[in-house]
């Protein structure tokens, strides 16, 4: 009996920390969501009794979730940067993954350490940094006038769309070379050897065994920086500021930040989770199908 | 910026303007503007009543006062008791008193006074209803004041402990619209909200059209480098102002729509950018035209790139109806020094000690010994942006954003949902 449970319980510190720090919360942001606002200061007053919910907020946040409304406008906006600034990462990102899992040798250690760095800083503070560059003055227009592709300085803090996926790939894309790298790492050289032996070209070896072989490093790099980019709001407050380019973030940031409307706050989190978990399910679906795959063509 | 979220630096654009607080400090016979009662255009009311609020408090408008109630159990301190030892414990917007007057203040009562301070009111009515806060003191704004008192945050003050409130504070704010009888604040900054630009980037000034407010809407040439406060209320209401429907805390929904759809506008027009960044944005040239605070724009000199005089900034707020605001500081109930509390709010009346604290954070105390055009001669205020001053007169006759029901700021909040959907 003691021997039945003793590897099991090396997980029980994992799983109270999930409890306490995960589930707790989210249900609590369900209580909320489905709660009330005290009468007087509009404070949020969760109701956890499921029997006693209220689904006002709910029905908002579901309106305007119809196309043309204001809800669905910003979640499609979202969407839209989100898929942008994935495919901006992938294609800086891959490339110096691949380098420095496939060719890097000497300078390995100093390239990962260079891609270590932005960790060292804090989002906002790079952030910041990044506005400096963008001002009217700023090193790219100034960069970009001097190299004759400017006549005079572009606007990038002038509201502009474009600016803030720069600003979303510059953020994020370290997150994505770390794993990436690791995956790409794994691969086994004789496999890409077996290819070239086989006469195909660096470039079919690439698409046919490497890419194929790293799909699911691409995947689960793409899962870490996509979810926290859904509900990224700063970025577009610091780069931006206008509600052109408004993401779902700053509508949540809205309505907890002020307001008798705290439920609607916290149902577009609901909806923007759910939204996210089922994004997470077909990753996870994946992942098990490549296991059994796999395991199936181990036998 | 808000005062409410003010910037340290701006002590130092006030210290490097050369101005001294003894300067002002002892110009006891400085003028006294100008009292008389406050007026305003009619408020909206769903059934020709009066609105109510939160714990059945009336909602105060200017031509609505309000007399807030004192409960039974929680009433003001008796007078005439011994000061307590402290520490006084404030609770205060950042950067919104100047230490150096906290430090004054510790000297002369010798009393330890600690500050803790907030960045916005939701923030500071989340940490004063959870129960764990102990402070003695609050900053408070007029929109709180009714919920403050309703749900019974802050205690009823004794006027025996406040003789500077009737010496030194504007006729005006004696006895203000939302707390007749200054049952429960002391008034401590005032500010309008214009419009500010950049004279060397414009052709044409907000004062060179007919109505100011039309150049928000003329700026397709500048878009892109046009900011409205990020504030539903300023921002909505300033829409309201420019269509001469000076009410701006209605609830009527027709109008509140118009008012979205007015905003609307602005993003189509100039795809404006919605911060409160007007003291930092426009001096670096990120933006030309703001939608802005007179006080940010007092202190944003500072912020201008070296070499660019402050001759290239402009302010203008309406002469009538300009959005007028003022803070106040409260004490809260369960304050542990509260006759303390009371001797710090009179020391803050004091005219010397109110300019001293002008003089580090640039927001406006409505002290009458304060003189405005002295303001500017002593360097204060550049010449260029006296429009930023705020007179006794110019709140008696302007607009101030008062408490709204929990329908109308629901509605208020849909529009600027909509609006900042884009």
């Amino acid at each position: 009996m003691t021997r039945r449970w003793f590897w099991p319980s090396f997980a029980l510190p994992g799983v109270a920390w999930l409890v306490l720090l995960f589930l707790v919360p989210t249900y609590a942001v369900v209580a909320v969501t489905f709660g009330t606002v005290d009468p007087i200061f509009s404070q949020p007053v969760p109701v956890w009794n499921p029997l006693h919910w209220q689904f006002a907020g709910m029905r908002s946040v579901l309106a305007g979730l119809e196309p043309g409304h204001a809800f669905w406008t910003v979640f499609v906006r979202t969407f839209a940067y989100v898929a942008l600034s994935l495919l901006g990462c992938l294609l800086i990102g891959y490339p110096v993954a691949y380098y420095l899992a496939r060719h890097a040798r000497r300078t390995k250690g100093l390239l990962l350490v260079l891609l270590v760095i932005p960790f060292w800083v804090s989002y906002l503070m790079r952030m910041l940094a990044w506005i400096g560059l963008l001002l009217p003055d700023g090193l790219v227009n100034k960069t970009l006038m001097d190299v004759g592709i400017l006549s005079r300085p572009y606007g990038w803090l002038d509201g502009q769309a474009s600016s803030v996926v720069l600003a979303l790939i510059y953020g994020y894309v370290p997150y994505l070379i770390l794993p990436l790298y690791a995956t790409l790492d794994r691969i086994d050289r004789s496999v890409l050897e077996a290819g070239r032996d086989l006469g195909a070209s660096p470039i079919r070896t690439f698409l046919h065994v490497t890419l194929p072989l790293s799909r699911h490093g691409i995947l689960a790099a793409s899962v870490l920086i996509a979810l926290p980019m859904f509900g990224d709001y700063y970025t577009n407050d610091l780069i931006s500021n206008s509600p052109r380019t408004s993401m779902i973030g700053n509508q949540i940031n809205l309505f907890f930040q002020e307001g008798t409307q705290r439920t609607v706050g916290a149902s577009l989190v609901i909806v923007l989770s759910v939204f996210l978990a089922l994004l997470m399910s077909y990753y996870l679906w994946v992942t098990v199908r490549a296991s059994a795959e796999t395991k199936e063509s181990l036998l | 910026m808000h005062p409410r979220e003010r910037p340290t630096t701006r002590r130092q654009f006030l210290i490097r303007a050369g101005v001294t607080v003894g300067a002002l400090s002892g110009a006891d016979a400085l003028l006294s503007a100008c009292g008389g009662s406050a007026k305003s255009a009619p408020t909206t009311t769903a059934g020709g009543g009066v609105l109510m609020g939160p714990g059945g408090i009336p909602l105060a408008r200017r031509d609505h006062p309000v007399t807030l109630p004192i409960y039974g159990d929680n009433g003001p301190i008796d007078s005439g008791l011994n000061l307590e030892a402290g520490p006084l414990k404030l609770y205060n917007w950042d950067a919104y008193i100047n230490p150096a007057t906290v430090k004054a203040f510790e000297r002369e009562f010798n009393v330890k006074v600690s500050v803790t301070t907030f960045e916005n009111e939701e923030e500071a009515i989340a940490h004063l209803t959870s129960g764990k806060a102990n402070f003695d003191v609050w900053w408070a704004t007029v929109d709180y004041m009714s919920r403050a008192v309703a749900g019974k945050l802050i205690q009823p003050l004794n006027h025996s402990y406040l003789p500077n409130l009737k010496k030194n504070v504007w006729p005006a704010l004696q006895n203000p619209y939302y707390d007749q009888h200054s049952r429960y604040s002391v008034p401590y900054a005032v500010y309008t909200t214009g419009i500010a630009w950049r004279t060397d980037k414009i052709a044409k000034a907000p004062p060179e059209y007919a109505n100011p407010y039309d150049i928000f809407w003329d700026s397709h040439q500048y878009a892109g480098k046009v900011a409205i406060l990020d504030d539903q209320r300023e921002a909505l209401g300033m829409t309201l102002l420019r269509r001469h429907l000076y009410d701006i805390n209605t609830e009527d929904p027709t109008l509140i729509n118009r008012a979205e759809k007015d905003l609307s506008q602005l993003t189509k027009t100039a795809n404006v950018k919605v911060n409160v960044n007007d003291y930092t944005d426009l001096p670096s040239g990120k933006t030309y035209i703001s939608q802005a605070w007179s006080g940010d724009i007092a202190g944003a000199p500072y912020y201008l790139p070296k070499g660019v005089k402050p001759t290239v900034l402009g302010y203008w707020s309406p002469a009538k109806h300009a959005e007028t605001q003022n803070d106040m500081i409260t004490i809260l109930r369960g304050a542990k020094q509260p006759v303390l509390a009371h001797t710090f709010l009179n020391f803050m009346l004091d005219n010397k000690n109110g300019i001293d604290n002008f003089s580090w954070n640039g927001y406006i105390p409505p002290l009458s010994v304060i003189e405005p055009d002295k303001l500017v001669a002593q360097g204060y205020i550049p010449k260029n942006l006296a429009s930023t001053i705020v007179r006794e007169s110019d709140f008696n006759r302007g607009v101030t954003i008062d408490a709204l029901t929990t329908k109308g700021q629901a509605l208020w909040q849909d529009a600027w949902s909509n609006f900042k959907a884009g």
